[in-house]
């Protein structure tokens, strides 16, 4: 996978996996959709939704962005501004969500 | 290897006029360039303090040279003034215009990593001033709903009744941001990744790792405030419900997102003012810096905890009353670093040799200054006295003590100490000491009453207090500051005829004036196009001054160590 | 320099950041800024919808089948990018020319179907103003659809810089970077999807 190779390379073991990538992509996608047309109670559903959304995601993040041959500083280039994100959001919870519950807001 | 594609080889840059100086790619033009667009900018925003000043002294009389004044208006020009001077002075100026000129020289590059991207940063900033100053203009005037643009008083065009003005003001910020992410890409990648030989990290100026830091910031904290002006601006314009409380939006969202940006963008001002201060402080002091990984250090944790303090902005807001003490926490916590690092500062002028030449007495004041500010800062961090003081002009003395010492103090010391390296000829320091010393009385004259007024109670944000018949005796207070404001505003003066008549009368300046070691002193004094005729190799850390057993007492970061006895090794 | 001099190393740690491409540090950069971008929005409709105890009845409105189609698309896109990126490694002009031409297709199907679906909700009279559940869906896709049309602009461009035989070596890393902003395009969609057409 070097850059500065100039000759070919067999990219064909490197396909495949693309490859294979995609298939499980896919295969997730559809058990997240048979999980929410299936009568499953809602708040089991929307956290397995959300796992396969999160695996998704860093099947993605890996492999087609290659992360996983990266430098530890692109790879916190990623996690820290994903961590600032929810560090921002569970801060956020006692004012945005408890003030509009209890009506302390209006 | 590490430059990928490099389009002009040395031979190629006989460019013309407006190659050259207008459209360039040159790091070190695009610097001039940044640094005279913020000039003109300090220049809108200088004149829309002198209005507010002048209207707070003699609310009655109708301002010279402008008019009278109406609350309106009065809101319109202290928006524009926090404006102006937060995004469009005090950014280009010490990231855009410093950050540019010195990170690849500090660190031995050719340029910025993305030369192009460099200039359109640059142009893009000159639209959204573009933009900002056309608002001004705007049928109803420009944005008036602060420089926070709280909502819902931005949200909806009723209650200030600007409608085009706040949508430019918006427009204009996000152009803003634009061009410094390209900056701050620009910074962060040229100064990881163009390093010179030897230039290791622990061997970068401390300017440097300042910048790296501030964009970094920059970089993090913006993106929540994107998000929040995309919403804002679909709230004025497609009619959405985001900050809306009639329609079951919440305006405190608002503010929590701004303020997530609102106050790491404090760090990302006073870090490069500081970097500068501490460039200059070892030179003059003739000592190699004082505890250099410990400021490295203290950076990165200062831009670490810049992201959990953003709530004691919010302390009177409204919030949930349960988030204000592990704020009030954080806030007091994120002192220590910058206590760290001001005390590295003065211990490495601890029994130095100082030269107090002009660059050298706009670090000292603005250092003295900036304490004035840290520690007026402890009081409003803390909920219980914030709550008493937030509403008062307290806190317009407490943040103009922060922004003003590193925006103007800092700047104007790098101004004198980079200016033989920016334009050949040296700056004449008469000139230059008589600027500093009236521009620290002067200063400390505007906002020390305004202390006093705020721990009197006088609240900020209102036009015309003399009804007040409680506030009567602060007025006198009033007239001091506009007084000495009126004359930090005339101290410029000379200042300005001594920049211009020093670029083209003043002394010629040799490569290396100040003796001092890092790696922009070894080149021609301006240096060409694409900086180094030969790449340079680092050899040691950039404050060895004093080293013992030399006949000189500067050492040059890429001096070969030729000496054995005294090897680069501490 | 003198021969004395060598004794000292000049280096003296060993520096792995110096051989990150710059081009690809600065992607990289410009991307963790962008996750924070989409991060607000979602934080604001997460806590919005716990507030709100819940956009149900709104978000049985937007088509899911649709969403579900597009999620597909943009899931293969991104294989084809990647694609792209592998054939361009193995200097094969024509599979990597029909691997972009590909993208861009796939990238204008998803675009394509949006379109459909806004049209079909501003039929039934759901609008940005419609409520906080439209104002959020209509700006979170609207935003996502911004950068795809960037994504796609990028595509097209290195589309023809391959088909003008400029050098592989500009042309790897140019199609890699435009790849990892489109693999990061795609992220967003994977989140957004469930948060607007499945809780």
């Amino acid at each position: 996978m070097s850059e500065t190779t100039t000759g070919a390379i067999d990219t064909r073991a490197e396909s495949s996996l693309y490859m294979m990538i995609w298939a499980w992509l896919v295969f997730l996608l559809i058990a997240g959709l048979v999980i929410f047309v299936l009568p499953i109670p809602r708040t089991a559903a929307v956290i397995a939704i959300f796992s396969f959304a999160a695996i998704k995601a860093a099947l993605v993040l890996r492999n087609y962005m290659h992360l996983k041959h990266e430098h530890l500083l692109i790879y916190l280039m990623v996690l820290v501004p994903a961590l600032l994100f929810l560090g921002m959001a569970l801060t956020l919870i006692p004012d945005i969500v408890y003030r509009h519950h209890f009506g302390l807001g209006q | 290897m590490n430059v990928a594609i490099k389009p002009h080889p040395h031979a190629s840059h006989e460019l013309g006029f407006i190659r050259r100086y207008i459209f360039s790619t040159d790091h070190k033009v695009i610097a001039k360039q940044y640094l005279g667009l913020s000039a003109v900018m300090a220049i809108i925003g200088g004149f829309s303090a002198y209005i507010i000043r002048w209207q707070l002294a003699w609310p009655e009389t109708s301002v010279p040279g402008w008019g009278p004044i109406g609350p309106d208006q009065y809101n319109a020009i202290v928006t524009m003034h926090g404006t102006v001077m937060v995004f469009f002075v005090a950014m280009p100026f010490l990231l855009g215009g410093f950050g540019n000129y010195l990170i690849p020289l500090m660190v031995g590059a050719d340029d910025m990593a993305f030369p192009r991207l460099n200039a359109m940063s640059f142009w893009t900033q000159l639209l959204a001033s573009s933009v900002l100053i056309a608002s001004m203009f705007a049928p109803e005037g420009p944005a008036a709903s602060g420089w926070t643009a709280y909502t819902p008083l931005s949200d909806n065009p009723v209650y200030t009744g600007v409608y085009l003005g706040q949508d430019l003001w918006i427009l204009a910020s996000a152009l803003e941001f634009g061009a410094f992410l390209m900056g701050g890409v620009n910074f962060i990648t040229t100064a990881l990744n163009l390093r010179a030989p030897g230039m290791t990290l622990m061997r970068l100026p401390l300017f440097v790792w300042m910048e790296i830091t501030a964009a970094v910031v920059f970089l993090l904290s913006v993106g929540p405030l994107i998000a929040a002006a995309i919403m804002l601006l679909l709230d004025r314009r497609l009619g959405t419900s985001f900050f809306r409380p009639d329609k079951g939006g919440d305006p405190l969202l608002w503010e929590h997102l701004f303020w997530f940006f609102g106050h790491p963008e404090v760090y990302v001002v006073a870090l490069p003012g500081f970097g500068i201060m501490l460039e200059v402080m070892p030179v003059f002091a003739r000592k190699p810096i004082f505890g250099y990984k410990m400021i490295v250090y203290s950076t990165i944790a200062v831009g670490l905890l810049s992201f959990v303090v953003w709530a004691h902005h919010m302390f009177v807001s409204g919030m949930d009353p349960r988030l204000a003490t592990p704020f009030s926490i954080t806030t007091i916590m994120i002192s220590v670093p910058f206590a760290i690092i001001v005390f590295a500062m003065i211990a490495t002028l601890w029994r130095s040799s100082i030269r107090f030449t002009a660059p050298m007495l706009f670090a000292i004041g603005g250092l003295a200054s900036f304490l004035i500010g840290g520690v007026t800062g402890i009081f409003l961090g803390s909920q219980a006295s914030d709550i008493y003081m937030h509403g008062t002009y307290f806190v317009v003395a407490h943040f103009h003590y922060t922004m003003f010492p590193v925006t103007f103090f800092g700047g104007m010391a790098g101004l004198y100490f980079w200016f033989p390296k920016m334009f050949g000829r040296t700056m004449n320091e008469t000139w230059g000491k008589i600027h500093f010393w009236f521009s620290f009385f002067l200063f400390n004259g505007v906002f020390i009453p305004l202390f006093l007024v705020g721990i009197g109670g006088q609240p900020r944000r209102i036009y015309e207090l003399s009804s007040y018949d409680m506030f009567k005796p602060l007025q006198s207070l009033h007239v001091i500051a506009t007084v000495c404001a009126i004359g930090l505003f005339l101290v410029q003066i000379p200042f300005v005829v001594n920049l211009f008549y020093s670029m083209v009368h003043g002394k010629v300046a040799e490569k290396n004036p100040w003796h001092s070691n890092t790696l922009e002193w070894t080149l021609d004094s301006p240096p060409h196009h694409l900086n180094f005729p030969t790449p340079p190799r680092v050899y040691r850390d950039p404050y060895e001054y004093s080293v013992p057993d030399l006949t000189e007492d500067w050492l040059p970061q890429d001096q070969p160590p030729a000496i054995p006895a005294t090897s680069a090794a501490r | 320099m003198g021969a004395g001099v060598e004794r000292i190393p000049v280096v003296a740690e060993t520096d792995h950041l110096r051989e990150i491409p710059p081009g690809k540090m600065a992607i990289w950069v410009f991307l963790a800024s962008e996750i924070l971008v989409f991060g607000g929005l979602i934080t604001a409709f997460v806590l919005y919808q716990f507030a709100h105890g819940g956009f149900s009845a709104d978000a049985a409105h937007v088509k899911w089948r649709f969403g579900a189609f597009n999620t597909l698309v943009l899931v293969t896109s991104s294989m084809t990018m990647i694609r792209a990126l592998a054939s361009a490694r193995a200097n094969d002009r024509a599979r990597t020319q029909m691997f972009l031409l590909l993208t861009v297709l796939l990238g204008c199907a998803f675009l394509g179907v949006k379109t459909f679906e806004y049209s079909s909700e501003m039929r039934e009279g759901f609008y940005p103003s419609s409520g906080m559940f439209w104002s959020f869906y209509f700006g979170m896709t609207g935003l996502h659809a911004l950068h795809m049309m960037a994504g796609i602009a990028i595509n097209l461009m290195l589309l023809i810089a391959v088909t003008r035989e400029l050098p592989w070596e500009f042309l790897r890393r140019r199609i890699e970077y435009g790849g990892l902003y489109w693999h990061f395009v795609d992220v967003v969609w994977i989140f957004l999807f469930p948060l607007l057409y499945l809780t």
